[in-house]
This record gives C-alpha cells, sequence and structure tokens, in this order.
C-alpha cells in the first residue's frame, strides 16, 4: 500500500526490517489511541474498540518479524483489530451486545444533543458502511486504498460510502432530502 | 450543516482520549506468549501423518461420552456436524460443512433444546448482524425477554473448530435459541474456517422451534 498509507505511522529507528522493542514501544505509543479512536468509529463502542486493538498489538508483536515497518504497521494493525472486532464469534459470547452494537444507542455520550444524535445514526450503519466512511474521512484513505485494505472493489466502496451518507442523512432528518446537510462528498480524492 | 469528517474526528478524538492501554512491556509478554504457542503448533505440524492421525483418533475417543442420557441412539455424526450430549445435559455442537440444517435441528430438539437452525452458505460479505440474523422468511422474533442470558445458554469455543457448548436448562422459559450459520462476513476466514455462527434467543413457538 502506497500513499497516505505509508505516510500515517512514523517508526522510529528506520533501518531494518523489522520493529525491535524499543521500536515497537513506541510505535504502541503512538498509535494505540489513535486507533482506538478509528475503531470506534467503525465498530460504535469504545470498549470493543480499546480490546480490539489492544489484541492487535499482541498479535502484531508476536508477528513482528513478518510485519515490515516500511509497509504501514499500522494499516496492519488496525485492518486485524477489525477482524478481531468484526469477528462474530467474540461477539457472539456476547449475543445482546451484537444486537445492540447494530441497532441500538447507548445513553453514556456527551451531553451535545446534535452530538449524540450523530452517534446514534452512525451506529444504525450497516457495519461495512461504518467502516468505509471512517477510513475516509478519518484515515484519509482514497477509495482504492478503502478497497485494498478492506477486500472490496472500488465500486464496492464508493456504493458503500454514498450509502452510508444517504443512510445518516435519513437517519438524522428523516428523509434524504435535497439540500441535505450531510453533504456528497467527492468519494475518489488522492 | 454537518461536517463528517469534523464529526468523526471528534468522534474518535474523544475516543481516543479514554483510551487505557496495558503496558507496553505487557502487550509484549502476551505477545511472545502467542508466538511460543504458535512456534509450538508449528513444531506439532511436523510431526508424522501417522501420529497425527492417532491423536485425531485419541482424540474422538475421549469425545464420545461416557455415559449417553440420550432417548435417540446416534447422536455422533462426523459429516457436516456433531452433537453430543454429555452426562451433565450439556451438548456440545461442531459444525464442519453447510449441509443438513434441518437434521441438526431435528437433532437438538430431541436433545431438549428448542432451536431453530439456518444455514446461509451465500456470500454475506458487507451484511450487517442485524440484517443476517433477520433473513427474510425468518420464523422466528426475538426473545421479549431481552438478550442478557443469552451469554448463559452458549459457551465453549468455536462451533467450527473447539465446538460450542449449549445449556438447555439457561435457556429461558417461553424462549428457544436461533443459530444462523453463514458465510464469514470478515475478509478472512479465522483458522481457516470460512463460516461464521450467530446465535441468538428467540421466541418459541412451533414454527419458529417446534415447541
Amino acid at each position: 500500500m502506497t500513499g497516505r498509507l505509508a505516510a500515517a505511522p512514523s517508526i522510529p529507528g528506520e533501518g531494518g526490517d523489522t520493529l525491535d522493542r524499543e521500536e515497537f514501544t513506541s510505535f504502541y505509543a503512538l498509535s494505540f489511541p489513535r486507533l482506538v479512536g478509528q475503531l470506534y468509529a467503525m465498530t460504535g463502542d469504545q470498549a470493543e474498540a480499546q480490546d480490539a486493538v489492544q489484541e492487535a498489538f499482541v498479535r502484531a508483536w508476536a508477528r513482528r518479524r513478518t510485519i515490515d515497518r516500511d509497509q504501514a504497521p499500522e494499516a496492519w494493525v488496525r485492518v486485524t483489530a477489525w477482524r478481531i472486532a468484526a469477528s462474530r464469534w467474540r461477539r457472539a459470547r456476547n449475543g445482546a451486545r451484537l444486537m445492540l452494537l447494530t441497532a441500538r444507542p447507548e445513553s453514556t455520550e456527551g451531553p451535545d444533543p446534535g452530538r449524540v444524535a450523530f452517534v446514534d445514526a452512525l451506529r444504525k450503519l450497516p457495519a461495512e458502511q461504518r467502516r468505509a466512511l471512517a477510513l475516509y474521512h478519518l484515515c484519509d484513505l482514497t477509495v482504492d486504498q478503502i478497497a485494498a485494505e478492506t477486500g472490496a472493489r472500488p465500486g464496492t466502496v464508493k456504493a458503500r460510502l454514498a450509502r452510508g451518507r444517504q443512510m445518516l442523512r435519513i437517519y438524522l432528518w428523516g428523509s434524504d432530502r435535497a439540500g441535505n446537510r450531510v453533504p456528497d462528498q467527492e468519494v475518489s480524492h488522492g | 450543516m454537518v461536517d463528517l469528517t469534523s464529526e468523526l474526528r471528534q468522534l474518535a478524538d474523544d475516543a481516543a482520549c479514554q483510551a487505557r492501554p496495558l503496558p507496553a512491556a505487557e502487550v509484549i509478554r502476551r505477545g511472545d506468549r502467542r508466538h511460543r504457542r504458535s512456534t509450538s503448533r508449528l513444531s506439532l505440524g511436523g510431526l508424522s501423518a501417522t501420529a497425527v492421525i492417532a491423536a485425531v483418533i485419541i482424540g474422538l475417543i475421549a469425545l464420545l461420552p461416557t455415559s449417553h442420557q440420550a432417548s435417540h441412539p446416534a447422536h455422533a455424526q462426523l459429516a457436516a456436524w456433531t452433537v453430543v450430549k454429555q452426562a451433565d445435559g450439556t451438548v456440545l455442537v461442531k459444525i464442519r460443512e453447510f449441509r443438513d440444517p434441518a437434521g441438526l435441528q431435528a437433532t437438538l430438539r430431541a436433545d431438549g433444546i428448542p432451536a431453530s437452525i439456518k444455514f446461509m452458505p451465500a456470500n454475506l460479505a458487507g451484511k450487517s448482524p442485524w440484517t443476517i440474523v433477520h433473513f427474510t422468511g425468518n420464523p422466528c422474533q426475538e426473545y421479549s425477554g431481552g438478550e442478557g442470558q443469552a451469554q448463559y445458554v452458549v459457551t465453549g469455543g468455536s462451533p467450527f473448530t473447539a465446538g460450542m457448548f449449549i445449556h438447555p436448562s439457561a435457556i429461558p422459559s417461553g424462549a428457544g435459541v436461533q443459530f444462523v450459520v453463514s458465510s464469514y462476513v470478515g475478509y478472512y476466514p479465522q483458522n481457516g474456517v470460512p463460516m461464521d455462527l450467530w446465535e441468538w434467543l428467540v421466541q418459541a413457538s412451533p414454527q419458529c422451534t417446534g415447541t
């Protein structure tokens, strides 16, 4: 992967092929909060995001010899964390949470009603639409990069982005009327 | 005007601020342990085929119940799926193929589990869990008593590898369990098994759980 993905993480101590202990520690400290934020936007669940990112970093260290730090290890951790979070078997142990995650809002957001409404609307989106929106708007990936990271075709990514925005409008304002307030930003930047 | 990028960044920033990472040394320790386990598994892979086959046979023998309490004679079917009723009433289930869901459903019901089984082998990548369990024509409805008890009804590991345990005694009165087995909805099969299982409590009814 190239472009913005390669620019995302800055790993200290360039020169070798794999992360040593000190480099990993720096990478972990720098990237953990950012990745939790990204996974939260994708999953809608703070605890789930943190658990998944934590486990992904454990796996990253276990596989450090096969992860090339020049090939965006942060993207590797993000993909792994997503896979962990998306694993139904993990969620299956918490059947109630699965339903809450995909269909019902929690009530622990901040006091701003607009923010709460936005979070609720976001949580109603199918997971893959949320993921695409987060990767595009939060991680600054291009459609092609999102396609590479998610294993979907670029056309599918565009559809998810468009559909996700459309559904946000509907959830926020009850209709997908013209002049809506979630703009259809261009989906093929970069 | 809602700026989607700004909203998402604010959400992510808030979540990042609340992130509480384990100490790096602990992550490294766990990673080392995980690496040692995977290395051990690779070493195991070097055993002769005879030894592996012998281990599998021993494992299968160990799985057979010592005291079978079932009302029907044959629970173990080592083809598409396996159901083994334990002496304590729990039921071990393993699923290997998208085949004979009706047989699996009937077997579970015979073991006292008001179950509904749906196999969906089609490619469901991108579908949300909510969509999957609300498939068209689903005869079941969500259990009105809530899903809180679900975590006690099914325990154990993956039904596609280690096996899961169903605890009939933990199923609330008036409820049943629906299992929807789908193709893997992520991008890479976990443990090489391209299947997912979704379970949830449903209202018991003749059309859904047979009771």
